[in-house]
């Protein structure tokens, strides 16, 4: 490791005990203001290790990652309405470690990038020590409160959530685990079946912190939510290598239940920008499961900030999707995932990511296998079936993932 | 106290003479509706552990809780083993027409339709709806009594449940032996729609012992008979008097 990344280490590790004092020293404030002495309260340890190896074929270039993560989670009731819970990451890298975002586009918009600018789109993978979540909840009889660092997800749609401000999905594995972020969050249930929930974005500025408030409740067999929130937002133009920042207001309503048998849901959002352009997004979804367990899901994604055709596909469009800052390349987009249960200890599945604006098409094979108890092996395929210039190019190459888990 | 003897003899030799045609005059809608109250107590919350002897021989260990109120119509199922599935938990209301699961790895809560029933509980010979269709053999099934028979040397009755028709059931058709003397059931077979002639489960109710006044099976045994695999259940704990809260079936509660 180099000095410069020891440094940046050790100070995220200095922030990581000095958060965990406070919040140790207020919780235990509270405990001694709440705590119930016949409350037995006691502390979980659990986790997981996971060994990772992404390997991936570009232009008649083998590229091999291997990452190593411990994941360590605890959980202490630590008396009745109070429970503090988090998780620590340590991840390890080996192999080709550096690369470039040049090479996951089409050789056509990263051969415009003049020589001296290329190195801007260059990344590496730094081993990494990292507090992903810290928080501590208060349940009360009309409200939870949980304040510290939270995994934020909402929203319906199972490949993409246009209401949540917070993360962006991978279409590899959509159920990953999604970063914590600084948040204050209120759960209030207004009665059994609907409540309002209202996070205070401690990653925004103090003086003017974003928010997030959503309504959910349940009318026969759908859940329904409205949302509105305000985040900051970042957009970065790459021709000029410079950063917009603005602020995003965020509009959506989203739903979920049965029709004819068959699981439907919707989610959409209507985003005012402060300085680019307004834009929409929506998703459609239908799931079902057959006799013997085979289940199929089909989403449908439309995004204002795609591209209709490859033709207007450009460096601002490819870089924004690999940064985050976007959810597609294409305007519509379709998911559509099958999983059997092979065996007991054995399940398949197929994805398949087709871009309606580009007409290319990738397939995700997966096969998933429980080797003992807590120990799991993974497989997840990547083929680009695409033309030129397309969102999943031939050209872009092939890969695949290789994740033994075990837990703990 | 010879008069007394005589007495008890006398309702005893009557009791076995009624006993028959009291039981002869049983539906099958009868039985059933009895095993449904039974099977439904008004609350109970046990810790199960699930042992599933896989088609390669191995075995894989579970343990959950689970809260059911309102005669078995709402049910919580929370699992603590083993550390790959600890907290994933599931809520069904309405007798499982309507299912949220809590995923801990992102802390979600999603709603899924009532197909979800389907799929095997963490990859047992159980299905969701297997576990919390609340009184589903009465709302999804038509009975029909048949021919008495002996199970263990006991007497029980037989009942053919065929599936109502817009019953969204995976299973076509289901047939149970139910004892006589406590309407407890000991076999249940299931048929499904794709093989509706053969044999696709059978549920197995064992070690049966009456707990605060309930009968009930701390060994259940479901046999696969297509695919030769068997998920056994052993109640660890079991409480019928317990008072559960309607918040406990909540999202909010899901989460915890």
């Amino acid at each position: 490791m180099s000095s410069e990344a020891e440094l940046v280490t050790f100070q995220k590790f200095r922030v990581f005990i000095i958060f965990v004092t406070s919040l140790f020293l207020l919780a235990l404030g509270l405990f001694g203001s709440v705590a119930d002495p016949l409350y037995a309260s006691e502390i979980d340890l659990f986790g997981y290790f996971r060994n990772e190896l992404t390997a991936a074929h570009l232009s008649n270039d083998a590229n091999l990652v291997l990452q190593n993560k411990l994941r360590l989670d605890f959980e202490w009731d630590m008396a009745k309405g109070l429970f503090l819970a988090g998780n620590l990451n340590l991840i390890h890298y080996a192999g080709d470690t550096k690369g470039t975002f040049l090479d996951n586009m089409p050789g056509a918009i990263s051969g415009i990038v003049p020589e001296p600018f290329r190195s801007f789109f260059e990344y590496q993978m730094d081993n990494d020590i990292d507090v992903d979540n810290l928080f501590l909840r208060i349940r009360m009889p009309s409200l939870d409160l949980t304040v510290g660092k939270q995994q934020v997800s909402f929203g319906t749609g199972y490949a993409w959530n246009p209401t949540d401000l917070f993360n962006r999905k991978s279409l590899i594995d959509p159920t990953e685990e999604k970063p914590g972020h600084e948040a204050l969050r209120i759960d209030y249930p207004l009665s059994l079946s609907s409540r309002i929930l209202v996070i205070l974005d401690g990653e925004d500025s103090l003086e003017d912190p974003g928010f997030i408030v959503r309504y959910k409740t349940n009318i026969g067999h759908f859940d329904y939510s409205l949302s509105y929130g305000r985040r900051a937002s970042s957009k970065t133009d790459y021709d000029l290598l410079e950063v917009i920042d603005e602020t995003r207001e965020m509009t959506g309503f989203d739903l979920v239940g049965e029709l004819f048998g068959l699981g439907v849901w919707f989610e959409g959002a209507w985003n005012r920008m402060e300085k680019s352009e307004d834009f929409g997004e929506w998703v459609l979804g239908v799931d079902y499961t057959w006799e013997k367990g085979f289940y199929m899901l089909l989403e449908y994604f439309h995004s204002d900030l795609g591209e209709v055709s490859k033709r207007n596909y450009t460096l601002n469009s490819w870089m924004r999707y690999l940064a985050g800052e976007t959810r597609s390349i294409s305007k519509d987009n379709i998911y559509l995932y099958g999983n059997y249960p092979a065996t007991d200890l054995l399940n398949v599945g197929l994805s398949f990511l087709h871009s309606l604006s580009d007409g290319s098409v990738a397939l995700v094979p997966m096969i998933e296998y429980s080797i003992l108890e807590d120990l799991d092996l993974e497989f997840f395929g990547g083929i680009n079936l695409g033309s030129e210039g397309t969102v999943y190019s031939e050209e872009l190459g092939n890969g695949m993932m290789l994740r033994l888990t075990w837990y703990f | 106290m010879r008069r007394m003897l005589k007495i008890g003899v006398f309702f005893l030799v009557l009791g076995f003479m009624i006993c028959p045609l009291w039981a002869a005059e049983f539906s099958g809608e009868d039985i059933i509706t009895r095993v449904n109250d039974l099977l439904n107590q008004d609350s109970a919350f046990s810790k199960t552990r699930m042992t599933i002897q896989t088609s390669s021989g191995q075995d894989r260990t579970f343990e959950f809780l689970t809260w059911a109120g309102d005669k078995g119509e709402k049910n919580l199922i929370r699992y603590t083993e083993p550390s790959r599935a600890r907290d994933q938990a599931i809520l069904m209301l309405n007798n499982a027409d309507d299912i949220w699961m809590y995923f801990p790895r992102t802390r979600r809560v999603r709603k899924l339709a009532t197909h979800a029933k389907k799929q095997k509980m963490q990859g047992s010979d159980y299905s969701y709806e297997d576990m919390g269709s609340g009184d589903a053999f009465i709302t999804d099934f038509q009975a029909e009594r048949l021919e008495d028979e002996d199970v263990n040397g006991q007497p029980c009755f037989k009942v053919l449940l065929e599936r109502k028709e817009g019953s969204d059931s995976s299973y076509v058709k289901v047939t149970m032996l139910v004892r006589k003397d406590d309407f407890f059931p000991v076999r249940i077979d299931y048929y499904d729609e794709e093989y509706p002639d053969t044999l696709s489960k059978t549920l197995l109710l064992e070690d049966v012992r009456v707990i605060q006044g309930v009968p009930t099976a701390m060994r259940m045994v479901m046999k696969n008979r297509l695919d030769f695999t068997e998920t056994r259940m052993e109640l660890l704990e079991v409480d019928y008097e317990v008072n559960i809260p309607e918040t406990k079936f909540t999202e909010r509660a899901l989460r915890e």
